[in-house]
């Protein structure tokens, strides 16, 4: 696409922001041809994923450049397209937060999963990722990351090619607010004969995944909301 | 509760609405599962149902239903329209998220009153309940146009013992699956 222009060098870090609102989709380049996408949010040209729709404009396979993708939390509004990105990016590292492993979670997004009389239920495109990761199971692809308080998701060591060394660490969520998560998501399971609604996430998010990014001797810190 | 039938004479301006075809016969039934506001007693139906013919084949079709008195009356044209999700209710006002009609981007925080919401539909308030935001011309049958915002509140159909049970046991698979290293 013409409005994007050329591709970041080899040893040029870059991080670009998309989305309708605040940031719900976030790419960097590590350096090397490799890249992080955070979040997820569609395109209104192309009807894709912006970040694919970014990388493919520059002329980038997604496919063998993207080494981790990082789903912050589940609401739709944020993670819009998680599910493509999740079947092209075969070969990265998926990651989401360790509050959404409850069964109480799967419980709430399966119950909101076939309201066919709204357009869009809130957290339709976590059940489109459930089912992606069902349909590349191993070997396919490797266990998705439970991203949690200090956990390290990514690790590149420099060499030849690569000119940084990059670690990519989850902050949050951290064991405290897993708990209010898990009160949360069991106050939004539906009750038997209460009025179908939409779900709808709360302020403050106990949910997101905060990741601190180290590129060689430059830091980012990702805050999800 | 049992599904509420109620049958309608197709002499009213129904047919494009419910979207039925001429050759269908002139008596249908419509079913649903009603509401109930437990402050007036009084039962509604939801907003959108399924027709199923008199012959006894099913479309399976949902279709949305209109009073027929306000259609004959009045002829709305729509300026503009939004979808929009009540998130919080807090001191009489309403906080949403809208967004426009049949758009899947640019969605906007708004805040209004309560009181914007007509009275029969404010049992419907709650977070999650989605509305529709319309602004534009309220025509009468006498002539007279005027300019109206109206908010609208869904009536969706209630959550099914039998739908809930599904969610559960598909919760419990995907948990394993997802939970077994």
């Amino acid at each position: 696409m013409s409005r994007y222009t050329t591709p970041p060098s080899l040893d040029e870090l870059e991080i670009s922001i998309f989305g309708p609102g605040i940031g719900e989709c976030i790419s960097i380049h590590l350096g090397n041809n490799e890249w992080i996408i955070v979040d997820s949010c569609i395109s209104r040209h192309s009807n894709e994923p912006i970040a694919l729709e970014y990388l493919k404009a520059l002329g980038i396979d997604p496919v063998s450049s993207v080494k981790l993708f990082v789903v912050t939390h589940w609401h739709d509004d944020h993670i819009r397209g998680a599910a493509r990105i999740l079947n092209t990016c075969c070969d990265a590292k998926f990651a989401y937060s360790d509050a959404l492993k409850c069964e109480e979670f799967f419980k709430f997004a399966r119950s909101y999963s076939e309201q066919i009389l709204m357009e869009n239920s809130g957290v339709d495109e976590f059940n489109l990722i459930f089912k992606e990761l069902l349909r590349s199971q191993k070997p396919v692809r490797s266990e998705p990351e439970r991203a949690s308080a200090d956990r390290r998701l990514l690790y590149l060591s420099k060499d030849d090619n690569r000119p940084f060394n990059v670690e990519v660490f989850s902050l949050s969520p951290s064991d405290a607010a897993k708990r209010i998560a898990l009160q949360e998501i069991s106050q939004l399971i539906p009750e038997i004969k209460t009025t179908k609604r939409r779900a709808i996430s709360r302020t403050p998010n106990y949910f997101s995944v905060a990741l601190w990014i180290t590129i060689e001797n430059w830091h980012i810190l990702l805050a999800g909301c | 509760m049992q599904k509420l039938q109620t049958q309608y004479d197709r002499s009213i301006p129904f047919n494009e609405t419910l979207g039925l075809e001429k050759e269908q016969k002139d008596l249908f039934v419509i079913t649903g599962e009603p509401t109930e506001d437990p402050h007036s007693n009084r039962t509604y139906l939801p907003d959108t149902l399924e027709s199923t013919g008199d012959n006894g084949k099913t479309p399976n079709k949902v279709v949305s239903l209109r009073s027929p008195s306000l259609s004959l009356q009045h002829k709305f044209k729509v300026l503009q329209k939004w979808e929009g999700t009540i998130i919080e209710i807090l001191n009489e006002e309403c906080r949403a998220y809208i967004r426009e009609f049949g758009s899947q981007n640019s969605i906007e925080e708004v805040t209004f009153s309560i009181e914007e919401i007509p009275e029969a539909d404010r049992y419907l308030v709650v977070p999650g309940a989605i509305f529709y935001w319309s602004i534009g011309y309220d025509d009468h049958i006498d002539g007279q146009r005027n300019r109206i915002s109206s908010i609208r509140l869904r009536r969706l159909p209630v959550w099914t013992e039998k739908e809930l049970k599904k969610a559960e046991e598909e919760a419990k698979t995907l948990f394993k699956l997802f939970n077994s290293e």
